[in-house]
């Protein structure tokens, strides 16, 4: 199969799956081939890392230091201490 | 301790983002609600021999928190606006399924900010929006997500990949590059 056969719309379909590392290895070896020849698909790779990798890194509010002492009292109360 | 150190950041951003806007006044605030999901998730992995994953539950806990509280945001939402991938050249195009030119895809060149990220978010349904954070977020496994969300784990990979695809899509939007043709 010529690299040219393999259309984004194809490739694009295999992105998430990419990402999750989980493409059976004729399909890891279509997808890297196209990215080889394909500015857009590689910015459209590049954007998936990007775009998940802000996910966690934006969730970063920290407990209360009150919510902190009513959990840790709750565990006491509940016998639960040892899951900490 | 480590454990609310570790796990309250994404249990609170889940929160966020599967959260309706239009909370009643005695539907519990988000910090009580989280506390509510706190205390139950605790209860249940301290008193379980073998309780699982205590993240997975505590997210769980969350969403059930949000739902008893009648704040999970089941609200029309853009159920019907996915984006879906593309824009690709049409059928009967030489060039069929391939982008229309080599600027259809603008790059993240600046670090994207938690309101963009959820304002992106909050345009997805429910269902993917949720999906993303337990997976992309939270990093749970395929199998403790589909406990938490409709649609089975083989039914996940479709999914995922409509969330994503919309997410980055949706980002663009909240970055100004979101002019599709």
């Amino acid at each position: 199969m010529k690299v040219a056969d393999v259309s984004c719309q194809t490739v694009g379909g295999l992105l998430s799956r990419w990402y999750d590392g989980t493409l059976a290895e004729v399909e890891a070896d279509v997808y890297e081939q196209h990215m080889l020849v394909c500015p857009p698909c590689q910015r459209q790779n590049d954007k998936l890392r990007v775009a998940l990798a802000a996910i966690p890194a934006v969730a970063d509010v920290r407990p209360g230091a009150e919510l902190v002492t009513e959990l840790l009292r709750y565990a006491r109360e509940h016998g639960s201490a040892g899951v900490w | 301790m480590a454990w609310i150190e570790r796990d309250h950041p994404v249990a609170e951003f889940l929160l966020t983002v599967a959260a309706g806007d239009a909370g009643t006044a005695d539907a519990g605030a988000p910090g009580e609600l989280l506390a509510r999901a706190w205390r139950a998730a605790l209860a249940e992995v301290g008193g379980a021999p073998d309780p699982g994953r205590p993240r997975a539950i505590l997210l769980r806990e969350v969403l059930y928190a949000l739902d008893d509280a009648g704040r999970l945001d089941t609200g029309p939402g853009d159920d019907t606006a996915v984006p879906v991938p593309g824009p690709y050249l049409p059928a009967g195009d030489r060039w069929e399924g391939w982008w229309v030119d080599d600027d259809a895809v603008t790059p993240i060149t600046a670090a994207l900010r938690r309101a963009q990220v959820v304002a992106a978010l909050r345009r997805l349904p429910l269902g993917l929006r949720v999906l993303l954070v337990l997976r992309d977020g939270a990093g749970l496994l395929p199998e403790d997500a589909a406990e938490l969300v409709a649609g089975s784990e083989d039914q996940q990979d479709a999914l995922i990949a409509s969330a994503r695809v919309g997410f980055i899509w949706l980002i663009d939007e909240q970055i100004g590059g979101g002019d599709r043709p």
